[in-house]
């Protein structure tokens, strides 16, 4: 790659980046429209440059429809930085959450990351609602890519942290989504990591919660790492971000510091409603 | 994992992604790859997918765990509703085709044991990138691992529905012999099938979602016109007894049954199924080349 990335400083860097997501709506995907219909006749034409919440829609060279969820993102980030994503519902804060942890490759432009990342993911997916706490933070772990060695030694840690006792012998469905999160978290932040990706899912946890986190936190980033984390929260980005983006359709609108994004969004809120 | 695990998987990170020399948990460049990085990339996953085999392993596990928690007989209502099929369907066709009972039965447990894994295998792998969207849209793993973890909980299901197998055999008086040394290796042969169908057809149905519902129905025709239940050389010397040699599925289920009821596999079986095996993953491989980076957009 020849876009000057400084070995020491630069934890992501993204050039141009597209994501662009063809729509094979109920009937796009069906073979019957493969083979029988033309692709042309199925599309509802009236999409194509909407911009309704999502990003843009725009028709793709053989005639399918495709939402260009993220377009032309431009993004450094070193380390140390703390990147707080703001933007309206649809406004592509998720997609670019997973287009830096790498499950969405570029449609164009590049993405260069440089460290081990870690995600913060909707922590009961691919659990059966029977499994208990333990078995939640074994199986999480061990998707998270993390040694059984490792795994026992900070067992304890999370246990601690999440402060859920005696019911991590309970199974999960059991749990609230605030529990959930403390649970999630803590298995996130036990090991080393550094980038760290945070969805809105953070929001559910109460006061204490963001208070705790918030300590946590900031031994990470003092051991220079990167967080990036979508919220809708004013306070938890104000809380733990040193700076900020707004997203808008997919396009990157602003790039400064917390205040003045999280001014900025207020400001165009109400040309979202009409 | 293995030190020689890691050595493999640096090379082919290297020629997948060659601007670097770092695994995963390094520097990492994504952008549209060419064709050969795609093939590279593609060559990566279904390695790193096997190196990650205490994922799919878990989760295999725990599937099967979680779905017989609260029955009393556990996994072994598998074994105990092949036993009564076997029982069921080994009296009437033993009847009907007036074979000796204690030479057939053992056949068709058997073959009704390795069938339903290889048919319910390749049925659970098309849908097995579709039921994981969730963790695919979450969290970076190889896409393999989806399809081994379906095919890895069809084994630990298979090895407790061929307990009907041994205990009909023993029953009837059929002793394991020399063939069944040769069962290893036609086990492999037919693994190496089913694994490779499976991760096709689960790519085809992650873009195209009638295909489950294909492989479905396909199943139910071809448990009729595989010799599964009957013997091919059963239906005389006709037209009718060519066209079903000409099934690939045969070869690659007798090359595993055969050794197992005491017979040898014929050279014909060894190589359709061996063939079956290499050119089906060399198209899987191409498939997936083409479509590994796309499958996070369609689930």
């Amino acid at each position: 790659m020849h876009i000057g990335f400084d070995k020491i400083m630069d934890a992501i860097i993204a050039k141009n980046l597209d994501i662009e997501f063809p729509i094979y709506g109920t009937q796009g995907r069906s073979l019957r429209h493969l083979l029988f219909l033309s692709p042309l006749t199925s599309i509802p034409k009236r999409f194509v440059g909407s911009k309704s919440v999502g990003g843009t829609v725009k028709e793709r060279s053989d005639g399918v429809l495709a939402v260009n969820a993220l377009h032309n993102i431009n993004l450094r980030l070193k380390n140390g930085d703390r990147l707080g994503l703001i933007g309206h519902n649809g406004s592509g804060k998720t997609t670019l959450l997973r287009a830096l942890a790498g499950i969405y490759e570029p449609t164009n432009g590049s993405l260069v990351t440089r460290g081990k990342i870690m995600p913060l993911f909707n922590i009961t997916e691919g659990m059966a609602p029977d499994a208990t706490g333990r078995e939640l933070i074994q199986v999480r772990c061990v998707l998270l890519g993390i040694e059984q060695a490792d795994i026992t030694r900070a067992t304890p840690d999370i246990i601690e942290f999440c402060q859920l006792g005696d019911y991590l012998d309970m199974p999960i469905r059991t749990y609230s989504q605030g529990m959930l999160v403390r649970l999630a978290f803590a298995i996130t932040t036990a090991f080393r990591a550094d980038i760290l990706l945070f969805d809105e899912l953070i929001g559910a946890g109460d006061a204490s919660f963001v208070e705790q986190a918030h300590k946590r936190l900031s031994d990470f980033v003092e051991r220079s790492n990167v967080l990036v984390v979508a919220s809708h929260s004013t306070e938890i980005i104000r809380k733990w971000c040193n700076r900020a983006i707004l997203l808008e359709h997919g396009e990157l609108l602003m790039d400064a510091d917390v205040e003045s994004v999280l001014d900025a969004y207020a400001a165009r809120v109400p040309t979202y409603a009409g | 994992m293995c030190l020689w695990h890691n050595a493999l998987l640096r090379r082919l990170y290297d020629l997948a992604y060659p601007m670097q020399t770092c695994l995963d948990n390094s520097e990492r460049t994504l952008m549209r790859p060419t064709n050969r990085e795609n093939f590279s990339l593609a060559i990566y996953d279904l390695f790193e997918g096997v190196c990650h085999w205490r994922l799919w392993y878990m989760l295999g596990l725990n599937e099967i765990k979680h779905r017989y928690r609260r029955s009393s007989l556990g996994p072994f209502w598998l074994t105990l509703s092949v036993g009564v099929q076997v029982l069921v369907m080994g009296f009437i066709f033993g009847f009907l085709f007036e074979h000796k009972i204690e030479r057939f039965i053992p056949f068709l447990c058997i073959s009704l044991v390795l069938w339903t894994f290889l048919s319910t295998t390749i049925m659970d792998g098309s849908n097995s990138l579709v039921n994981a969207s969730s963790l695919i849209t979450q969290v970076k793993r190889p896409l393999s691992v989806h399809i081994l973890q379906a095919v890895w909980r069809n084994i630990i299901i298979l090895c407790h529905t061929i307990v009907i197998f041994v205990v009909v055999s023993l029953a009837f008086g059929m002793f394991p012999g020399a063939t069944w040394l040769l069962a290893p290796f036609g086990f492999f042969i037919f693994l190496a099938n089913i694994a490779w169908i499976s991760l096709f057809v689960a790519i085809l149905s992650a873009r195209f979602r009638d295909v489950p519902l294909i492989v479905q129905n396909a199943f139910t025709i071809l448990f009729w016109l595989t010799p599964v239940f009957y013997k091919p050389e059963q239906l005389g010397e006709g037209t009718m007894a060519d066209l079903v040699l000409l099934n690939p599925l045969f070869h690659i289920l007798e090359v595993v049954r055969a050794p197992l009821i005491l017979q040898y596999p014929s050279t014909a079986n060894w190589l359709i199924a061996g063939a079956c095996a290499v050119f089906g993953w060399a198209i899987t491989i191409l498939l997936f080349s083409r479509a590994r980076a796309r499958i996070a957009y369609w689930v």
